[in-house]
Formats: C-alpha cells, sequence, structure tokens
C-alpha cells in the first residue's frame, strides 16, 4: 500500500467550527417572521414545513476561513476522483450491474457522453479530530440551490452577528447560470430548456420553479427559454421532445432515474436522445457518481497511481471513509463501527448505523448485496439555536455540510443539522466563513 | 405587480392565521409571469362583486363538525372539502371566533388541470377581507378538496395543461406538539371524499390522522352532508 501524501490546504483549521446564534433570546417571533416571508417570497419555497415543523432555521455554521479552504479544495479534488472512477466504471456494463444498475440502464450509461456534473453536492462531516470527512456524493438531482443562493443572503441581512463573515456560496447562482450557458450554448445558439419534475411533490416543483426563474433572465439574452414541467407533460413527438407542448431542445431531470426507469417519461427521454433531438443536461453518469458503490469502488482502487494522483490519494487516504461492498467486508470490522447505506439511498433513506443493528437485520441487508458498509465516524458536536413550531430552541446534533460543486469546483454550501442521520427532518443553517485574518 | 399583489395577500392571510400562520400555505401565492397576471385579473373581477359573509355556508360547516356550543375548548376544524366556498365563508367564521387558515397547496399555472382562477380570486380578494376572531376558540384549515382532480380524469395529461394535481405530505400540517402547546384537544374532520378509497379520510391524509390520534389527539372524522 503507497504512503498517503499529505496535501497543503486540506488541512482544517486551528478555531472551532460553531454556530452564529447560541442564545435563543436572539431569535424574537419578529424576526423569524420576516426571515421566514422573505424565504417564502425571495426564494419561492412555499413549504417550510418537515411533519409540521419549521425546517429553516434563522442561524448559520461559521467555518474558521482554514477549514472553508479545506472544503473548497476537498470538493475540486473529490470532484476529479469521482470523475476518474465514473468514466473507468461507466464503460464496464458487469461492474455497473454489480453496482446495482438494471443491465438496460447499464448499457445506456456505457453509451452516454461522460462529463463533469453541471451541478453536483458533496456532503461533508468533521470528525471529533477536527478532520473533514466526505460521506457522499449527489450527483444525481442535488437540492438546497434555492437555500445556498437565497437563504444564505438573507441570514447575513437579518443577522447583525453575521456582519464581517463571509458567505462562500455568494456566486453560487451566477456559476450555475454560467455552467448551464455554457452547455447549453455550446450547443445551439438558441433554443428551448425543459425542465422536468414531479409537480405533485410541491417541494420539487418549488425548487425547480425557483431554478428556472435563475436561469431565465441570462438564457433569454442568449435565445434560450425556459419550460418547467410534469413528468407527464413531457411527450416524443415527430419534431423532438416537448414539455408542455413546447419542443424542447435540452433536458434537466428533477426526477429520480429510478424512480422513472421504465416508465414512458424514461423511454421518451432515452429514444430523443438517441435520435440527438434533445441534450441531456444530466444523464444516467450522475447517478452512476451518486452510488455508493462507487464510493466503494474507490476505496478498493484509492493506491493506483494510474487512476489517482497523488494528491487525490492522500484525499481518499484522509478525508474518504474506508468503504466496502457489505458482502466484501474484511473479517475484522465490527459492524459497530459501521454504517450500511444503501447504494440508491437518498435523503438519509436505508441507512443503518451497525450499532442499532441486531445481527439478524445486518444479514438481512448483506445478503440484499445492495448495500455498502462504510466506517463510522465519529462526528464532531455542535450546539445550535433552531426553530421549532413553539420557538427558537438551543439544541445539541450534527452538521453535515453540502458543497456544491459546479462544473467540478467548489460553488456553495448548504448545511442541515439534526441528528447523527442527515435526514428530510435536519433543519437548515445557512453556511458562513470567518475571514482569514480572524483565524487564531 | 402581480407578485407583490400575491405576496402581500399571503401576509394578510398569515396575519389573520394568528398563531397558525405558519401554517397558510404560500404555493398559490408565488405565481408569476402570466400565472401571475392570472391572480391579478382575479382580484379584479373578485371586487367587482358584492361582498358576502358566507353566513349559510358557516353555519353548515360548523354543524357538520359539532361545534356549535362557543365554550367548547380550543378545537382545530379540518376542512378538506372544495376550498372556494369555505374561504367564501371565511368572514362568518371569524365573526364567530375562528382563525381561518389555507392550507391550499395548488400550483397556479394556466392552462392547468385544476383549475386556478376561481381559487386565485377568493384568496386574493379574501386576503383583504381577512380578520383575527375577536375571541378565537380555533382554527379553521381549509385543505384543497379538489387536489387529486376531477373524477375520471386521466393520469396523463396530453396537450399543454400543466398536471397541477397533488397530494399532501403531512408535513404541511401542525404538528401534535404545536397543537398541545395551544391547548387543542379535538380535532373535527370533515372529508367531502366520495370514492370508496377515500374513506375515512383520503389515503395521503391518513398518517396525520394516525399520528394525531397516536398522540392522544380526539380526532372525530365527521361526513360532509350533501344537500
Amino acid at each position: 500500500m503507497a504512503t498517503p501524501v499529505r496535501v497543503q490546504g486540506l488541512r482544517p483549521g486551528v478555531g472551532a467550527v460553531r454556530a452564529l446564534i447560541e442564545d435563543p433570546a436572539r431569535i424574537t417571533p419578529a424576526r423569524y417572521r420576516r426571515f421566514w416571508r422573505r424565504a417564502q417570497l425571495d426564494a419561492r419555497i412555499p413549504d417550510l414545513m418537515v411533519r409540521g415543523e419549521p425546517y429553516l432555521a434563522l442561524n448559520a455554521l461559521v467555518l474558521p476561513d482554514a477549514d472553508r479552504r479545506c472544503l473548497e479544495r476537498l470538493t475540486a479534488i473529490f470532484s476529479r476522483v469521482f470523475h476518474r472512477a465514473g468514466r473507468r466504471v461507466a464503460a464496464d456494463v458487469a461492474t455497473t450491474i454489480a453496482l446495482g444498475f438494471p443491465w438496460a440502464a447499464a448499457e445506456l450509461l456505457a453509451r452516454e457522453p461522460r462529463r463533469v456534473p453541471l451541478i453536483g453536492r458533496f456532503d461533508f462531516v468533521q470528525d471529533a479530530t477536527g478532520d473533514w470527512r466526505l460521506l457522499e456524493f449527489n450527483a444525481d438531482t442535488p437540492s438546497g440551490v434555492r437555500e445556498g443562493v437565497v437563504c444564505d443572503r438573507l441570514v447575513a441581512e437579518l443577522l447583525p452577528e453575521a456582519r464581517g463573515l463571509v458567505r462562500p456560496g455568494a456566486d453560487l447562482g451566477p456559476r450555475l447560470t454560467e455552467a448551464v450557458l455554457g452547455a447549453l450554448t455550446g450547443k445551439a445558439a438558441s433554443g428551448t430548456l425543459g425542465i422536468v419534475t414531479t409537480a405533485s411533490e410541491l417541494e420539487d416543483l418549488s425548487q425547480m420553479a425557483f431554478t428556472a426563474d435563475l436561469l431565465r433572465p441570462a438564457l433569454a439574452e442568449h435565445g434560450w427559454d425556459v419550460v418547467l414541467g410534469d413528468a407527464g407533460n413531457l411527450r416524443l413527438t415527430r419534431a423532438g421532445l416537448s414539455l408542455l407542448g413546447r419542443r424542447i431542445d435540452a433536458l434537466y431531470r428533477y426526477l429520480p432515474f429510478e424512480a422513472i426507469f421504465g416508465t414512458p417519461t424514461f423511454v421518451a427521454i432515452e429514444e430523443a436522445a438517441a435520435l440527438g433531438a434533445v441534450e441531456i443536461l444530466n444523464g444516467l453518469y450522475g447517478l452512476l457518481l451518486q452510488n455508493k458503490g462507487l464510493i466503494a469502488w474507490i476505496w478498493a482502487h484509492r493506491d493506483e497511481p494510474g487512476l489517482f494522483d497523488d494528491e487525490a490519494r492522500a484525499a481518499i487516504a484522509e478525508h474518504l471513509p474506508a468503504t466496502w461492498p457489505i458482502a466484501d467486508l474484511p473479517p475484522d470490522r465490527s459492524r459497530a463501527g459501521l454504517v450500511a447505506k444503501q447504494v440508491f439511498g437518498r435523503e438519509g433513506q436505508e441507512v443503518f448505523f451497525g450499532e442499532d443493528c441486531s445481527a439478524d437485520l445486518w444479514s438481512a441487508l448483506t445478503r440484499r448485496r445492495t448495500y455498502v458498509a462504510q466506517e463510522r465516524v465519529r462526528v464532531a458536536q455542535t450546539r445550535a439555536v433552531v426553530q421549532s413550531s413553539l420557538g427558537p430552541e438551543l439544541r445539541d446534533g450534527y452538521a453535515a455540510v453540502g458543497c456544491f460543486a459546479v462544473n467540478g469546483q467548489f460553488a456553495g454550501c448548504y448545511t442541515r443539522f439534526g441528528d447523527k442521520i442527515t435526514t428530510a427532518r435536519s433543519k437548515w443553517l445557512a453556511t458562513f466563513a470567518a475571514p482569514e485574518r480572524q483565524d487564531g | 405587480m402581480a407578485v407583490s399583489l400575491l405576496a402581500e395577500a399571503l401576509v394578510r392571510w398569515q396575519h389573520a392565521a394568528g398563531p397558525f400562520w405558519p401554517y397558510v400555505c404560500a404555493a398559490p401565492f408565488l405565481a408569476t409571469g402570466e400565472d401571475g397576471l392570472l391572480a391579478r385579473r382575479a382580484r379584479t373581477d373578485g371586487f367587482r362583486r358584492p361582498a358576502r359573509h358566507g353566513h349559510a355556508m358557516a353555519d353548515r360547516l360548523l354543524t357538520a363538525a359539532r361545534m356549535d356550543d362557543p365554550a367548547d375548548r380550543p378545537t382545530v376544524l379540518l376542512a378538506d372539502l372544495p376550498p372556494e366556498p369555505i374561504l367564501a365563508a371565511a368572514p362568518s367564521l371569524v365573526e364567530r371566533g375562528w382563525y381561518v387558515v389555507p392550507v391550499v397547496q395548488r400550483w397556479i399555472a394556466s392552462p392547468a388541470v385544476l383549475p386556478c382562477r376561481p381559487l386565485m380570486q377568493r384568496l386574493v380578494v379574501g386576503a383583504w377581507r381577512a380578520r383575527r376572531p375577536t375571541s378565537p376558540r380555533g382554527a379553521v384549515l381549509i385543505a384543497d378538496g379538489e387536489r387529486t382532480g376531477p373524477v375520471g380524469y386521466p393520469a396523463t395529461v396530453h396537450g399543454r395543461a400543466f398536471d397541477n394535481r397533488y397530494e399532501y405530505q403531512i408535513c404541511r400540517f401542525p404538528s401534535t406538539d404545536f397543537l398541545r402547546a395551544h391547548g387543542v384537544e379535538r380535532i373535527a374532520w370533515i372529508t367531502g371524499g366520495a370514492r370508496a378509497t377515500e374513506r375515512p379520510v383520503r389515503p395521503d391524509l391518513a398518517p396525520y390522522l394516525e399520528d394525531l390520534l397516536r398522540a392522544g389527539l380526539a380526532a372525530d372524522v365527521l361526513p360532509w352532508p350533501h344537500l
């Protein structure tokens, strides 16, 4: 095994990650209500509740500047790592089938162009020693852009405590717009971009309504229009793919592939793409990069110099928790120190901590062969004020910092704060960073 | 202009909803562009008509919910019915001590499977007539009883109509912690679902009913009498 290389800039700072607000009295009802209304109207977030409890906290996670720089570098490095691994694996149908892809999807994937996702999100946590560890890569349909673009700004505007701090995601909106524009105008001088989602899911629909509004002005300047519709509004016609009766030249899909596989929507998209009638901005390749089996593959190949350069190997060794296909666990690994994750699982679904599993359940997960086992990260605890339906509360919890990668480069953050598994019930926090001079 | 009109309408409803303000669903108020203009036209049309207080509908609703005794403890009435007539009865409900909380999640588009103009008219015009009750006795949560679309409407939509049919996530409704903190021990639930699969409550809201019962709250599921 090669010796890991320590790369300058990949060490977090000496200061502690902290919450901006630790006194519930700072979040008065009037101030929170102002924040809520502006989030609804500026970010077009109609649904701010999870099981009847507020999702947005008027608070932020504050990163020491060195931690921000560390996360920015890790985002760029892991973008490269996943892309290199993805290119190798996508061409190998047998391997993608072993990762859980149906045969037909694996064949389609092998023929697809393999490009760095326009947007993806790496979810990091800080362990008890201060190191940042990568838990997963949301490369297929990452959420949280409107929070990163608008809500971070609102928190900065509404909390005096945020003065003097920097917003790492201040350019997320323009960066994403520029990336989409680059992908579109590289193919045609003008046209229509279709954004398709599940309109019956208000959360998904409103995320994409925000994205459509974000993109529309810049795209219009370059002769491109944007149309937003439900998957049921998508049709394959003689003229190509149409959405709400409008022919579209490019498509951004905000639908989980695994949910539409084999449906008329999927067939229409793939046929149109095969005919060259539509440019798919996020194809199956993003789903491969998101597959947790690919993390296990990267871990298994982490020492291949021909695959990963020194910097990448150092990042894997120090910042990626050891991960294996669950059936291939080294015999010395006890399940108490592991977390089982379904390879296609999203939003904390189908995640099992070994310490909470019976031997029978763990065996059942192993038999399914669609799980990986990942070394458990002992995440550093943070204390933060979050909002409940009864008012602001000081809670102890764990922060997961999502780092957006736009065209493979860091572009902003999306932090959630909750229990040991980050789920839809976790609370959102803004993400700020201390300026360099304040870093002890 | 259309966006600020809708924003103001949302804020007015939220203000009138008192402690239930976070549960006013913002979705219909976020329409932009041509869909926002739909709302502006709806408001103009709506103000041309004489104001009604909806006393008859309020009577009918409160009788169906068995809530005619003003001495009752704080209660929540969840009306899973076509929303426009209940919204029209908001002034009368407020007079009788009820916060009115539109929990309508319909996405505004034109053309669309679920019609939007009558709803927007009620929501926008109603916002300027929305008030808080002087002696609150509970809240009427107005769910969108037409959310799944007309019976027999095809699952797949052809043409240009935006498919804005939906189901609720139970996230949308007050948590049991919130209800208890506000002294609510009883929920009257009136549903107009006609299909066999929609009894006793519509399937998307069944988990919410289970949550309420699990928390020990009394939930009376009551029929909507067809006249």
